[in-house]
Parts: structure tokens; C-alpha cells; sequence
């Protein structure tokens, strides 16, 4: 049997861990609300910009024609994996490696070679262990870091459009976690480019200054910037979601595990107690006898 | 004519102008009441939206971005001067 002083050690190990899991599951909640802020307030815009991106679509030349279009041959696929920086955010992590890990079989029994950019160094480690010989695997450092997110993203995009358009990739897909609710999240993949566009019914002329390319050529990469924003967004929103419930669990076994060792300790210490009056009361009687 | 100025996150303008002036790649541009459908990319200036029945246009500054004008109803999608 455990002593008292053991068992006071181990409440008051559980109690700390339990006010640390406790913090992290509000700070989780306020990270959480920021993204879901942010990730509302920019809908509207990219919203916005998609629909002048689809009126642009008209009378393109070859390049930037592909952007929309896509290309015939798909031979090399770009995966933009958003996982996350840091841990203890239950299987998160684990998830969008899983969902990775199977497109790109996927991808090498169809012939196709992958690169992967990940986003978040959590996927980094295990992702580098799964790829072939052909594919590629760099990590974006410092993409959480960055002060606004939309710097890093438009810097992602600026890369992944001169991969394109230097024929190392075909393709551009991000894979992150969407949330539904806080307890149904789900691992997406959304193609990033070719871009969809709604189609244009507006047939009226239309004057484009300086000239569609040179438009195409700024609005693309801002666009796909400003996709790759949001669904980082959408991943922080699921990572926090992810280590609120983590936490909040967590919470509740520190709660199960000091009430189970608090009802230990007294019943020690009412056993102790009930020993030493034994002891004191044999003495006495012993004492009476003699 | 509506127009709309959306910066990322927030919405700048939102209403009813009578005269709108943007800084154009090549140059100052005015969009009025009927003007031909456009898109223009923007550089570095000041957007001036006059409202009807206002002394003075609202000023927004630009870092760059561009500008849908369709239908009566003009869309303004910038960058602004952090």
C-alpha cells in the first residue's frame, strides 16, 4: 500500500497537470475563435476575387490558359499538407499523415511522382519516411511564425506558381483538416490549381488594363495566396478544435484520477488513524490489566 | 451605382457613389454612371468614392489591386498601406 506522503505527491502532480491541461484548453478556445474570425471575414473577398479571376478567362494565351484549364498529361502532383507546429491536438497530426500517406500510393500506382510541401513541421518527420525515389519533400519553416499568415501564404503561392510554370509540377492540391463541428473533423484534399472559375455568362465587352495577361500574371499568384490563407485558417481552426477536446478530456482523467486517489488518501489516512488507536488503546488496556 | 471596396478581413466601402476615382496602372481613371464594363489593376494611390449628397469623397490608400466594374456596380479588391 501506498503511503500518505506518496499519495500527497501524486495529487499534487495531477492537480498542476490538471491546471496546465485546464490553460491550454482556454488558450486553444481563443486561438480557435481568432481563426474562425478571420477565416469569416476573408470569405467574402476571395469570393470576390474568384469571380473577376472567371472573367478573366477569356482570350488567354498558352500558359496562363493551363492555369485554368489544367494540363492534359498529369505526371507531377504538388500536395500543400497542413499540419501543425506543435502537439498534444489528439490525432490531428496522425490523421493527415494517414490521408497523405494514401493518396501518395495512389499517385505511384497511377504512374505519377508527388512533391510535398508541408506546412507545419508535425507531418515533416514521418511524411519524409513514406515518399519513393522520385518524389520530393521540402518543409515551409516558419509559416506559423510569421507574424500574418497571409505574408507566408502569398510566399508559398509565389513558389508554387513558378514550379508550374516551370514544368516541375502539374498539379496543386492542399491536404488539411476541415472541421464540422468539435467533435467531426474530416481530412480534405482541394485542388488549388488549375483554378476553378464560375463560368461566364457576362458577354458584354469588357476593356482589361493593362491586358488580361499582365492582370493574370499579378492575380494568380494573389489568388492562390489567398486560397492557401484560408485553408490554413481552416487547419488552425481544426488543430485548436482538435487540442480543445484533447485537453478537455484530459482535463476530466486528472478529474476521475484525483477524485480515485483523494478517496486512496482518507481512506490511508482513516486506516492509520484507526491503527494508531488500536495501538493506544491496547496499550492502555494492557497497562490496566497489569 | 454600387460600390464595394474589400481590403482582406475587412470591408472598406460599401454603398451607393456617383463618381468613383482610382489610381490605374496607366493612370488616374474615373468610373461613372454607364461606364463600360472593365477590369483595371491598380497600383499605389488613393481611391476617392463620391457619395451622392456628400461634400467631400471618402479617401481609401492603396498599396495595390484591382477593380471589376460591371453592370453599374463596381468592385474594388486592394491591398492596403499596413
Amino acid at each position: 500500500m501506498a503511503t500518505l506522503k506518496e499519495l500527497k505527491n501524486k495529487i499534487n502532480v495531477i492537480n498542476s497537470t490538471r491546471k496546465l491541461t485546464s490553460a491550454m484548453k482556454l488558450v486553444a478556445g481563443v486561438k480557435l475563435r481568432k481563426a474562425e474570425q478571420k477565416a469569416n471575414a476573408s470569405r467574402g473577398y476571395a469570393l470576390e476575387l474568384n469571380k473577376i479571376l472567371s472573367r478573366l478567362q477569356r482570350g488567354l494565351l498558352k500558359i496562363n490558359s493551363e492555369i485554368f484549364n489544367g494540363r492534359k498529361n498529369i505526371k507531377n502532383e504538388l500536395l500543400i499538407v497542413f499540419s501543425s507546429d506543435r502537439g498534444l491536438c489528439g490525432n490531428f497530426n496522425y490523421l493527415i499523415h494517414n490521408e497523405v500517406a494514401r493518396l501518395v500510393n495512389d499517385f505511384h500506382e497511377n504512374g505519377k511522382n508527388v512533391h510535398i510541401i508541408c506546412v507545419g513541421n508535425k507531418a515533416f518527420s514521418p511524411l519524409k519516411k513514406i515518399i519513393g525515389k522520385f518524389d520530393y519533400i521540402e518543409l515551409e519553416e516558419g509559416f506559423y511564425q510569421s507574424p500574418e499568415i497571409v505574408e507566408s501564404s502569398l510566399i508559398l503561392a509565389r513558389k508554387a506558381i513558378e514550379y508550374f510554370k516551370s514544368n516541375l509540377i502539374d498539379r496543386i492540391s492542399a491536404v488539411y483538416t476541415r472541421s464540422y463541428s468539435a467533435l467531426k473533423r474530416e481530412v480534405e484534399l482541394n485542388e488549388l490549381l488549375p483554378i476553378k472559375f464560375e463560368p461566364d455568362n457576362d458577354k458584354s465587352i469588357t476593356i482589361f488594363e493593362p491586358s488580361v495577361d499582365e492582370i493574370i500574371d499579378e492575380l494568380v499568384p494573389y489568388n492562390l495566396g489567398i486560397q492557401i490563407y484560408q485553408t490554413a485558417l481552416e487547419s488552425i481552426t481544426s488543430e485548436q478544435s482538435s487540442r480543445m477536446t484533447s485537453m478537455d478530456n484530459a482535463t476530466r482523467n486528472a478529474d476521475s484520477i484525483l477524485s480515485e486517489l483523494k478517496i486512496k488518501y482518507n481512506r490511508t489516512r482513516q486506516y492509520k488513524i484507526t491503527q494508531e488507536l488500536t495501538e493506544v488503546i491496547s496499550g492502555a488496556n494492557a497497562i490496566a490489566e497489569g | 451605382m454600387q460600390a464595394k471596396v474589400l481590403a482582406l478581413g475587412k470591408e472598406l466601402f460599401n454603398g451607393e457613389a456617383v463618381k468613383v476615382v482610382v489610381p490605374a496602372v496607366n493612370g488616374e481613371m474615373c468610373l461613372l454612371q454607364n461606364h463600360i464594363s472593365t477590369i483595371t489593376a491598380l497600383r499605389q494611390g488613393c481611391i476617392r468614392v463620391f457619395r451622392p449628397m456628400a461634400e467631400r469623397p471618402i479617401s481609401i490608400a492603396i498599396e495595390r489591386g484591382v477593380c471589376s466594374f460591371s453592370d453599374n456596380s463596381a468592385i474594388f479588391i486592394v491591398e492596403t498601406v499596413a
